[in-house]
């Protein structure tokens, strides 16, 4: 293997080793590139920054629809028979048509019957999904995440195995849609009209912001995490609910790197922070992480500030801790443990935010 | 060794429906274009955005196939010679159609490529902001630098099947591959060096 030592991600994305291990993986790339991994661990952000940009970098895709497709395709077949046989094989020439005339018939009875599967659940048979005329179903049965625009220009990233459903146009007074299985909104800001996400029992409502629903039917939980502003989430009961009668207490309102979990068992809503939160300071206003002799209290609050996760401890005790620690390229959970160790602290997890639990160090 | 995919099977299996398919076998025929359509297709469009224009050049790329068999050879892989084959097809094509009709399209054969990250969902703000950077410098290239990044990286083909392609010398396709990312690097390195330092240590 050549020496990728000083390989940004970007030089990454144009090596053609790398790119065949990310796009056409085999075992023996798989085992060279995981022992070099393992043998640089500090470059596994790194790689894993250059993986996502080969897979996204690319031509637009503009693909021809399946169905014409196969037509161009079955087109210059039929001409096959015209040109002269090096090596003619009778048997084959017979039974081509009928194979095409059968794969002709599979086709039309495959379109048919999605067809009138997904004509039979707009119209309301599936009573989770809304029932009206306009309403369209999209499904998202293959391996890449879809991205689906919606009339009011809010974007859905449809995850695979994943259904949604939407109005062509919607209601001047609410935007609604369902989701079965999981998917990421951006959803345009329309202050006086919410956005609305049914996914199994849970709601969530937003007027502007971008966030994750996990809701698989063969999950035990639920979730939805916050990227930008905030958004309420409620649990809804087993009775059919539209939004007009939907009750809205109990709401749980979650912010930036905050995630709610329902376990469908209890139907209890759980507030806690996504596992991996990220810095909600756009990149142009770095934040310094390099503190020197700082009261860890300083600290805290510029980690709150950070990822936007409160962060509660006693001002009294901290403000008395100096700490010297750089913190730069650490994750939040990383940052915690270096800082409460120094100071001979713990920190727990309680409803979305973080709670520092130290005796502090003294007065000097 | 070169193992890269051609849609879903390897370009060793191509080369054997290739192979077959010359010898007249139907069935490796049609695994033949199933194996390449996509493939041809989105090349094609790169010269014209007539779908019906583009389809009808690569049928006849194909039928030329079966016609010329008996003198193809079936032990190289096919794509080079697929693509080399639309590409003077659709030119020559464009220009019968601009010769009938004079008002047509100006620019009908230039190389029309855009590249994107959008249809790959990237999680991190930030490194959605650099496949961003990335693919509008790809975008601002000329039209030949573009159709090389595009056949060598995309279509996943060496230097000696891109001069075959597109014509040129292979020399040539090396020094536009060159100019290409020499003015790629420049642009990154000046016009973001803060992100530069920020994501890439």
């Amino acid at each position: 293997m050549k020496d990728y030592q000083n390989f940004s991600a970007e030089d990454f994305l144009w090596d053609d080793a790398f790119r065949r291990w990310v796009l056409h993986p085999n075992a023996q790339d798989n085992a060279q590139w995981e022992s070099w991994l393992s043998q640089n661990p500090e470059k596994a952000a790194t790689v894993d920054r250059a993986r996502e940009l080969v897979k996204a970098v690319g031509p637009t895709p503009a693909p021809l629809p399946e169905a014409e497709r196969n037509h161009a395709i079955g087109s210059i077949l039929n001409h096959f028979d015209e040109y002269p046989q090096p090596a003619p094989n009778q048997k084959q020439v017979w039974f081509a048509p009928t194979f095409w005339f059968r794969a002709a018939c599979i086709c039309l009875l495959t379109i048919g019957f999605v067809w009138f599967f997904a004509k039979q659940r707009s119209s309301g048979v599936n009573g989770d999904l809304l029932a009206t005329k306009d309403m369209r179903i999209v499904a998202n049965t293959g391996k890449a995440v879809l991205r689906v625009k919606l009339s009011d220009g809010s974007v859905v990233y449809l995850s695979p195995d994943s259904k949604l459903s939407y109005p062509d146009h919607f209601s001047s007074t609410k935007r609604t849609v369902h989701l079965s299985g999981g998917a990421f909104f951006e959803v345009a800001r329309q202050p006086g009209r919410p956005f609305y996400v049914f996914a199994g029992s849970l709601v969530t409502k937003v007027l502007g912001t971008s966030f994750h629903v996990r809701s698989f039917d063969n999950e035990s939980n639920a979730s939805v995490s916050v990227k930008t502003g905030r958004v309420a989430v409620f649990a809804r009961e087993k009775s059919p609910l539209t939004s007009d009668e939907l009750s809205e207490r109990g709401a749980v309102v979650i912010e930036p790197n905050q995630q709610i979990v329902l376990a469908h068992e209890t139907v209890k809503l759980t507030k806690t922070i996504v596992p991996d939160p990220e810095l909600i300071i756009p990149p142009d206003e770095a934040i310094d992480f390099n503190f020197n002799d700082s009261p860890v209290s300083d600290i805290f609050k510029t980690l709150q500030k950070a990822y936007g996760i409160e962060i509660i401890f006693d001002e009294k005790t901290m403000k008395h801790c100096p700490v010297t620690a750089t913190l730069t390229d650490l994750s939040l959970y990383e940052q915690l443990d270096l800082v409460c160790n120094a100071v001979r602290a713990s920190y727990e997890v309680i409803d979305g935010r973080i709670v520092v639990d130290g005796k502090g160090c003294g007065e000097m | 060794m070169k193992t890269f995919n051609v849609g879903s099977l390897s370009e060793n299996e191509v080369t054997q429906y290739w192979k077959a398919a010359l010898a007249g076998d139907r069935a490796s025929f049609r695994k033949l274009l199933e194996a390449t359509y996509d493939l041809m297709y989105q090349y094609g469009q790169k010269f014209s955005r007539d779908q019906e224009l583009v389809k009808d050049a690569i049928q006849d790329v194909f039928l030329e196939v079966l016609e010329k068999r008996a003198t193809l050879n079936g032990d190289i892989p096919p794509k080079p010679y697929l693509l080399a084959s639309l590409r003077r097809r659709l030119h020559r094509l464009g220009h019968r159609s601009n010769w009938l009709l004079p008002t047509g399209e100006e620019h009908e054969n230039e190389f029309e490529i855009e590249f994107s990250s959008e249809h790959y969902f990237i999680i991190s703000e930030e490194n959605r902001h650099v496949a961003q950077q990335i693919t509008s410098l790809m975008n601002a290239l000329p039209a030949r630098q573009k159709e090389v990044v595009y056949l060598r990286f995309f279509q996943e083909l060496d230097r000696d099947e891109i001069a075959e392609i597109m014509h040129i010398r292979p020399q040539s396709v090396s020094n536009l591959l060159q100019t290409a990312f020499k003015w790629i690097r420049e642009q990154w390195k000046t016009a973001i060096p803060f992100l530069l330092s920020l994501l890439f240590q």
